[in-house]
């Protein structure tokens, strides 16, 4: 989280907040769920210890009757704990509000006051023509400043600059090229095949029709021949350029020295070149390094695939989710994985677009890691616990009210107690598939929850018997209502099994190695695979793509 | 003469029953109320009217709550159910009472406050823990952090004051407040997570 987010979030709980930083603030609670759980948690920190205070008193500086600052060790005299005094009468006030109310309930009836009241519809944004040079068509955990002001729009008109303060967003030029902008960012449309990047990193994919494609610099000009490449932007407007594929020509300009005779050099596969924006040092030329960047192309983000062992599914019309941590998997140059494609709709050749997803990590501290030999000498992604903070996001999936669920992993033992969500799927309703764990041995928890509206509900299925943190594990979950199926298996073997109480239905983001408000439960330990259909399979068709997945991460049964 | 009927008596005393319980419930979780109430509101300014209306409604609304019917058919009657649906009225409440606001105080747009509602729905449970929590990571803060991060809750005091009291500018005094802020969140967030 930035610090301008940060010090508004401060300055509202301190009752300090101007309207206009007020608005602001509400911008961004709006957008960005990370910024909207530390404002609450900071709010109901906040209220715990001005609760405390009040309980101690006078304690809170010692039991002396007179106060001395701890900084300075002026000594004043303590003051009544007036507001302490203040806060119970309002409590007992609206206490007494209601007892005096009361005499009037007992002799009357009164007709009950409409308590829910009909929202107002919002009224229609009138959606202007498609005029721009280029236009917003994908956003992946981002925050826009041009929508700070709620004129969201996702075209842009030359001259226009979008602003990008986290995440990644992508933007099809009108020519057809693809800019994949990764926050901080600020990049300026000059035309419908040209920008202005003067902060921060782009990847740009560029197809036959937009071939002159250009981006300026504040140090450099790159025109495109037909090609992919990576440019960043330090904040001293030094540039980098990172060839992908094809070729690019880079013309380089200093105001100051050599505007009038400007460097050109061609650029091809492979190559990167950086660019000083002040001085007369020459540009310095290393190998082009993709995993600086995030791409989103998915064609050309599987940067690890065509392995062997690919799990023999069954019903794959029925697909919803398959993760597999040896293919579409995209890292950074750390090896932590930026995303993690679901394999589905490749795999089912459903038309379904909305399968065409990933899971997301564009917080490069909170990447999990991969690792190539990990359960059963297979790829697998590690997720390091509350300390690291890890998870994957991603984006949003429509579930149905059936599912069953597998997963691949193995725990890692725990110093204490822990608790650490494999998979959470839903929204108002959840269905969370936990690790409950103790030292060296665990559990699978499963649970359907719903604790945020009336009838608030939920149903929780546990092994009995612990798992061993040292091996893989297989564990699977049936869920439907119709079927009357909620059932928790482990290595092919049911384990627990309870009552459905509701649909799953939703779509939304699924996460994957922590709660869904992305700040607890973090899992620690490794996921290899995870495969989700729509649908409750039946026993014998769960069993066929266990059976399948246990020969493949060589898995005994227990 | 006119007698006062068994059923009248019998009626009144039923309903005296109701209010006591009524009365019981609500100021046992009076603070959790408010506290819900408050995590909807820009600031503490209109946290008493809320809690005001909200009482009065859950008092009309009480013979639901006690029957389980409408909207809430699977209800106990425990205190934590309460809660939850004295906060349900509450949400409703704020709504409406910002509507009214929206002239002359900050107020959330509705949908950040459906959002906030939904965090701080998820939070009732935990608020016991949470404070448990607190209190732990306050007695590890060195005394003067401790003493700073209270002092401002203390009637008459604010970090201005400290300021101008230690020679200090308020911004850095500020600053290390939010500091300790932090630090105090990260030690509550990591107890919880340890929490079975």
């Amino acid at each position: 989280m930035n610090e301008e987010i940060e010090k508004l979030i401060f300055r509202a709980i301190d009752g300090a907040i101007s309207p206009s930083e007020f608005n602001r603030l509400q911008d961004v609670l709006e957008v960005n769920e990370d910024a909207r759980v530390f404002y609450s948690r900071m709010l109901s920190l906040d209220q715990s210890v001005s609760e405390i205070a009040e309980s101690l008193g006078d304690e809170v500086v010692g039991r002396s009757e007179v106060r001395r600052n701890s900084l300075t060790g002026i000594e004043t005299e303590p003051a009544p704990s007036l507001r302490r005094r203040l806060l119970t009468y309002a409590s007992i006030a609206a206490i007494a509000v209601v007892l005096t109310t009361l005499a009037f309930f007992f002799t009357r009836t009164l007709s009950e006051p409409e308590i829910v009241r009909l929202r107002e519809a919002e009224a229609a944004p009138l959606k202007s023509e498609m005029s721009g040079v280029a236009e917003v068509v994908q956003r992946i955990d981002c925050v826009l400043e041009n929508e700070k002001w709620s004129t969201a729009d996702s075209t842009f008109e030359s001259g226009q600059s979008i602003i990008l303060l986290e995440g990644v967003v992508v933007v099809e030029f009108r020519k057809g090229a693809r800019v994949t902008l990764e926050g901080p960012a600020n990049l300026e449309f000059l035309s419908d095949n040209s920008g202005f990047l003067q902060s921060g990193k782009l990847t740009a994919v560029v197809p036959d029709s937009a071939i002159g494609f250009e981006i300026l610099t504040p140090s450099s000009r790159l025109i495109d021949h037909g090609t992919e490449f990576g440019v960043s932007v330090d904040s001293n407007g030094d540039t980098e350029t990172h060839v992908f594929k094809g070729e690019v020509e880079l013309v380089t300009s200093h105001p100051q020295t050599s505007d009038l005779n400007p460097d050109s050099q061609r650029l091809t596969d492979a190559m990167g070149v950086r660019v000083k924006r002040e001085g007369e040092t020459p540009a310095e030329l290393f190998d082009a390094n993709p995993s600086q960047f995030i791409r989103t192309s998915i064609a050309d983000s599987r940067q690890l695939e065509n392995r062997n062992e690919v799990t023999e599914l069954v019903d794959r019309e029925h697909l919803l989710m398959w993760f597999e941590a040896g293919q579409g998997v995209q890292t950074d140059s750390r090896g932590r994985v930026i995303s993690w494609e679901n394999l589905a709709q490749r795999s089912s050749n459903r038309k379904d677009q909305s399968l065409e997803s990933s899971a997301w990590q564009v917080n490069a501290g909170r990447r999990p890691k991969w690792s190539e030999s990990g359960l059963g000498g297979l790829p697998a992604i590690r997720f390091g616990g509350f300390e690291s903070k890890e998870f994957l996001a991603t984006t949003p999936l429509s579930l149905k009210a059936d599912a069953t669920a597998l997963v691949v992993c193995q725990f890692e033992p725990l110093e204490e107690i822990g608790y650490g969500h494999l998979l959470v799927l839903g929204g108002q309703t959840k269905f969370v598939l936990e690790r409950r764990d103790k030292s060296e041995a665990g559990s699978f928890t499963l649970s359907w929850q719903n604790k945020n509206v009336p009838p608030f509900q939920m149903e929780a299925l546990e092994n009995v018997k612990p798992v061993s943190s040292h091996k893989p594990q297989i564990c699977a979950v049936r869920y439907s209502v119709e079927q009357d199926v909620f059932e928790l298996s482990v290595n092919g073997e049911v384990v627990a099994s309870g009552d459905p109480i509701g649909s799953l239905a939703v779509t939304a983001s699924q996460v994957i190695g922590c709660g869904h408000r992305r700040n607890r439960f973090f899992f620690k330990g490794q996921i290899s695979e995870i495969v989700m259909y729509d649908t409750a399979l039946d026993q014998e068709k769960l069993n066929e793509v266990t059976e399948s997945l246990m020969q493949k991460y060589k898995i005994q049964a227990q | 003469m006119t007698f006062v009927g068994a059923s009248t008596l019998d009626k009144n005393n039923s309903q005296e029953d109701r209010y006591r319980r009524f009365v019981g419930l609500l100021a046992r979780n009076d603070q959790a109320i408010r506290r819900f109430i408050r995590s909807l509101l820009p600031s503490s300014q209109g946290v008493d009217d809320v809690v005001q209306e909200t009482a009065l409604e859950c008092w009309r609304k009480f013979s639901d709550f006690e029957s389980g019917d409408l909207a809430f058919p699977e209800q106990a009657q425990g205190s934590d159910e309460f809660i939850r649906w004295a906060c349900v009225i509450a949400r409703f409440k704020v709504m409406s009472c910002q509507r009214d606001w929206a002239r002359d105080r900050l107020v959330f747009r509705e949908h950040i406050l459906e959002q906030l509602a939904e965090d701080a729905f998820e939070e009732i449970e935990n608020r016991e823990l949470e404070r448990l929590a607190v209190e732990q990571c306050l007695s590890q803060l060195v005394v003067d952090s401790r003493r700073l991060l209270l002092s401002v809750y203390r009637p008459g005091d604010s970090v201005k004051r400290i300021a101008r009291e230690n020679g200090e500018k308020s911004r850095r005094l500020y600053s290390k407040m939010n500091l300790l802020r932090k630090q105090l969140l990260s030690c509550v967030e990591r107890r919880l997570a340890e929490e079975p």
